[in-house]
């Protein structure tokens, strides 16, 4: 039924798939604040791992021509999704960065950590 | 009740990423290629670098890396203004951070002062070489942001508020971003936003490459290397901001 | 010397970086900064207003490439895909970056008073540029991974900008929810990114239009669309992720409204872009799609209005009635969506509902900037925000009260203003679809025009209460900024159809021109 080739090949778009699925837990399930960062930052993670894995060109070398080896001539990996990835990586780091000093802040207002506490905008 | 609506929203969804993993193409076999076989054959002789990645980054897709510098710069400027000092409007009671003026050990900050150089350069390394060797702006300001964090973390909050200015690492940031969108102004006056009008020129850093593989020749480029410093300082000072910041909050300090 | 008229795109964004990135250098010197913002926002909307005379007088979109010789060479020589990062400007486009760069204009004038008093100003403006940077990015580009990069710029700085009275618990909070609902959003949409680039290897939306049309759908481009239209719906505020909306857009800053309004909205031009032009060459079935946009828009009507009605805080009683407006616009374009294989539908009724719903996202993006700007200048006289506490502003505050009850009257759909001349539309072209939507339509409006009587009755009229003796009238600056989006909605509720053929249409059929699109770039393919 599954073709188990397939898996153990794309076998780290299948990791991927799991990091998101916990990523997505957390960001929805937890109840620290903290821990709801750390969701968003296994989500982000996920998904720059996707983009590498992408572009991944089987027995090719890095896209470098200074001092290749011989072998690199026409052999090299996809250079685009390593670029797209450097982008995202400091995106997050921007996100992230924002979303610590605004846990700081719910804080230093409400004593705790906890959603449930620093909840006024009810209805 | 609750626990089983979480472990089934799980499984759903990883269901979901499986099945979409297997539907997706073999790893190692991507089944186009024609925007980066461009890149890999023309990016030596357009842009005058040896690196593909680095001439992507900053050349074919250099308006993605001001968008992205420009991201640094709103989160920057965001946590710095949402960490401002404030008065307390309510009567919930609020932790008090302690104050504490200390040093840390003589160890630490010995190690500290002799590694800080050695980051520093290696990150300059990195910086200036980022169109020859894996690097470039973003990273090698990454590091020397880890030597200042360093710095930061291993000496008292007085010291530290003595010896680095915010008004320098603002003024520095502000420089970075400033300079890199002014390289990207430099292609206007010939053709389009962006143009690298420095490769292959005779000017600083416009020496033609040699195609194929070769030994590097640090003194090629274009416009590359000039953006990797402008976007070097601005990392290493937006970082640099950021660590400040929060450091002198842990150790409750007054903000402007 | 260099000829301007081709480099407009690239000054658009140019321009407003600039100043950004001069800000924080001015501290606290608020008239430094506000005219420096405000010059160089005046700057944007002239090039953005010769960029539409271009753009209205040529048949193909214009196309700006950033890093090749000339700005028009979209494709590399004798290469059929193309590699640079391209702007592709059409009729829809510049639509929205001429609301979005009024309303920016509109938002640095009124911050000059609003503002004065709080530390931090340097970076007040330099988020504000920033958002309104991002926004425009967004609906200038033609390429999806600039679209994300610009996305995520606008929601960093609109998340720093609703945490602005970060002494307020409430304004953490908000912003909280907002940035983490805008983080998981854009990561979605840089997943359904990947997707796509791990099949055709594109990242320009017309060169993947194209390949998507040329090679059929299949189950991972399904995947993308679902992806794509869940994150941008989600950034939009559309229900049942539209927790985040009233919260955010009642704790920002009054000055910050009206552009972070542009940049939902512009979340809202994401979606229709992807779903109209980039899959719009393929053949699939349109009406589950058109279907599901018609619900969602449908709940968003009713829940918004609904909760409206509980509220006391005055910003958070606007906040949901603009859900409620999302609503409004998502029914058309559903509706629109649904016709386009039906070729008699589409020519009777769909292309007006789509007109009606372009038409209608204008428009609220004018009313609700103004009306949270006449409440921010309640708020900025008296200090609070519960309508239970306020009474008798009237007499002190006369040209207030006007602009809310101009404001109130546009929201609920009150002949001449201009939300009656969108409403209208609107309920024409959906009772030919579903006369049951058209009721609805019309009983939601009538219980916001309700609600609004009501809330002006709280604020404006009752007996004077002792602690707003001496409250002044608004600043001069404030009302100057309330007073341009109020001409805008009388003048487009005096004249609907002028505004309709010259802005709105050339829009419409850009939506429904994919091909058009794809030719732009790809040179007549």
């Amino acid at each position: 039924m599954i073709n188990w080739e397939i898996v153990v090949q794309n076998f780290p778009f299948l990791v991927v798939g799991i990091l998101m699925a916990i990523g997505v837990y957390t960001v929805t399930m937890k109840r620290n604040l903290i821990k709801i960062v750390i969701g968003v930052e296994i989500i982000e993670s996920a998904v720059n791992l996707f983009l590498i894995t992408l572009g991944y060109v089987e027995g090719a070398y890095a896209p470098i021509y200074t001092m290749a080896p011989k072998a690199a001539e026409n052999n090299m990996v996809l250079p685009t999704p390593q670029a797209l990835t450097l982008t995202a990586i400091v995106i997050g780091l921007a996100v992230t960065a924002l979303m610590l000093a605004l846990a700081i802040n719910i804080y230093r207002h409400y004593g705790s950590l906890d959603v449930r506490v620093a909840r006024r905008l009810r209805e | 009740m609750r626990k089983g609506v979480a472990i089934t929203i799980f499984f759903v969804f990883l269901a979901l990423m499986c099945y979409l993993a297997l539907q997706l193409h073999p790893f190692g076999e991507p089944p186009n290629k024609d925007m980066d076989q461009y890149f890999i054959d023309h990016a030596q002789e357009e842009v005058s670098a040896n690196n593909v990645v680095t001439s992507i980054v900053f050349d074919y897709r250099g308006f993605d890396t001001l968008g992205e510098a420009t991201v640094l710069f709103t989160a920057v400027a965001g946590t710095v203004a949402v960490l401002r000092s404030f008065r307390f409007k309510d009567k919930l009671a609020v932790k008090k951070l302690i104050l504490m003026d200390k040093d840390m050990s003589v160890i630490v900050r010995t190690i500290s002062n002799i590694l800080a150089p050695i980051i520093l350069t290696f990150g300059l390394y990195i910086i200036l070489h980022g169109h020859l060797t894996p690097g470039g702006g973003f990273q090698g300001g990454a590091v020397i942001a880890t030597g200042i964090a360093l710095l930061i973390v291993a000496n008292a909050p007085s010291k530290v508020k003595r010896m680095i200015s915010k008004d320098l690492l603002n003024a520095a940031e502000s420089l970075g971003a400033l300079g890199f969108l002014g390289m990207a102004f430099l292609g206007l006056f010939s053709a389009t936003f962006f143009f690298n009008a420095i490769a292959n020129s005779g000017f600083l850093f416009g020496d033609k490459t040699p195609l194929g593989i070769n030994y590097g020749n640090l003194n090629t480029g274009g416009t590359l290397p000039y953006m990797n410093i402008f976007v070097g300082i601005k990392v290493l000072a937006g970082l640099g901001a950021i660590v400040l910041v929060l450091y002198l909050l842990a150790k409750g300090g007054e903000e402007e | 010397m260099m000829d301007i008229s081709q480099h407009y795109p690239a000054l658009i964004i140019a321009i407003p970086l600039f100043a950004a990135f001069l800000c924080p250098l001015f501290k606290e010197r608020i008239k430094a900064l506000a005219t420096l913002a405000i010059l160089a926002l005046l700057a944007t909307l002239i090039f953005v207003v010769l960029l539409a005379g271009q753009v209205y007088t040529s048949v193909a979109p214009i196309t700006y490439t950033y890093g090749s010789s000339s700005p028009g060479l979209t494709l590399p020589s004798g290469y059929h895909v193309p590699v640079r990062i391209i702007f592709e400007i059409d009729g829809l486009s510049i639509l929205m970056a001429l609301i979005t760069v009024i309303l920016a204009l509109v938002g640095a004038i009124y911050a000059y008073s609003s503002i004065k008093d709080e530390s931090g100003k340097g970076k007040f403006f330099a988020l504000l540029l920033l958002l309104t940077v991002g926004a425009l990015g967004m609906v200038l580009t033609g390429d999806i991974f600039n679209l994300f990069v610009f996305l995520e710029i606008s929601s960093i700085a609109g998340a720093a900008l609703v945490a602005y009275y970060n002494y307020r618990g409430e304004a953490n909070e908000a912003a909280f929810k907002y940035i983490t609902v805008s983080s998981v959003g854009g990561v979605l949409v840089l997943f359904a990114i990947g997707i796509l680039y791990s099949e055709y290897d594109l990242l320009n939306i017309a060169a993947l239009g194209n390949a998507i049309s040329t090679t059929g759908l299949s189950t991972l481009d399904l995947f993308a669309l679902a992806l794509f239209v869940g994150a941008f719906a989600m950034k939009a505020g559309t229900f049942p992720m539209h927790m985040w909306l009233p919260d955010a857009y009642g704790e920002a800053p009054a000055a910050v409204n009206p552009p972070l309004i542009a940049s939902t909205q512009a979340s809202l031009y994401a979606l229709l872009r992807v779903t109209y032009i980039m899959y719009g060459g393929a053949v699939f079935n349109y009406t589950t799609l058109g279907w599901v946009l018609i619900v969602l828009g449908v709940f968003s009507m009713i829940f918004g209005v609904l909760m409206a009605l509980k509220q006391n805080d005055i910003k958070r009683f606007i906040g949901y009635t603009a859900v409620s407006q999302v609503g409004y616009m998502l029914v058309p374009f559903g509706v629109g969506l649904s016709t386009i294989g039906d070729d008699v539908a589409f020519g009777t009724y769909g292309i007006t509902a789509l007109q009606a719903g372009l038409f209608h996202m204008i428009n609220d993006a004018i009313y609700m900037g103004m009306l949270f700007m006449v409440v921010g200048c309640v708020y900025h006289a008296t200090g609070k925000r519960n309508m239970e506490e306020l009474g008798g502003l009237a007499r002190n505050m006369p040209l207030t009260a006007i602009f809310f009850m101009i404001g109130g009257a546009a929201v609920s759909g009150v002949p001449p203003f201009n939300g009656f001349a969108s409403k209208i539309m609107i309920y024409e072209s959906i009772y030919n679809f579903h006369p049951l939507l058209s009721i609805i339509a019309i009983v939601v409006s009538i219980i916001t025009l309700g609600a609004y009587v009501k809330a002006f009755q709280g604020i404006f009229l009752g007996p004077k209460l002792k602690e707003f003796e001496n409250v002044e009238e608004a600043p001069t600056s404030m009302l100057v900024s309330i007073a341009v989006l109020a001409a805008l909605v009388i003048v487009f509720g005096l004249m609907p159809s002028l505004v309709v053929k010259t802005i709105i249409a050339p829009a419409a059929n850009a939506l429904v021109n994919p091909y058009g699109y794809y030719a732009g770039v790809l040179g007549g393919v």
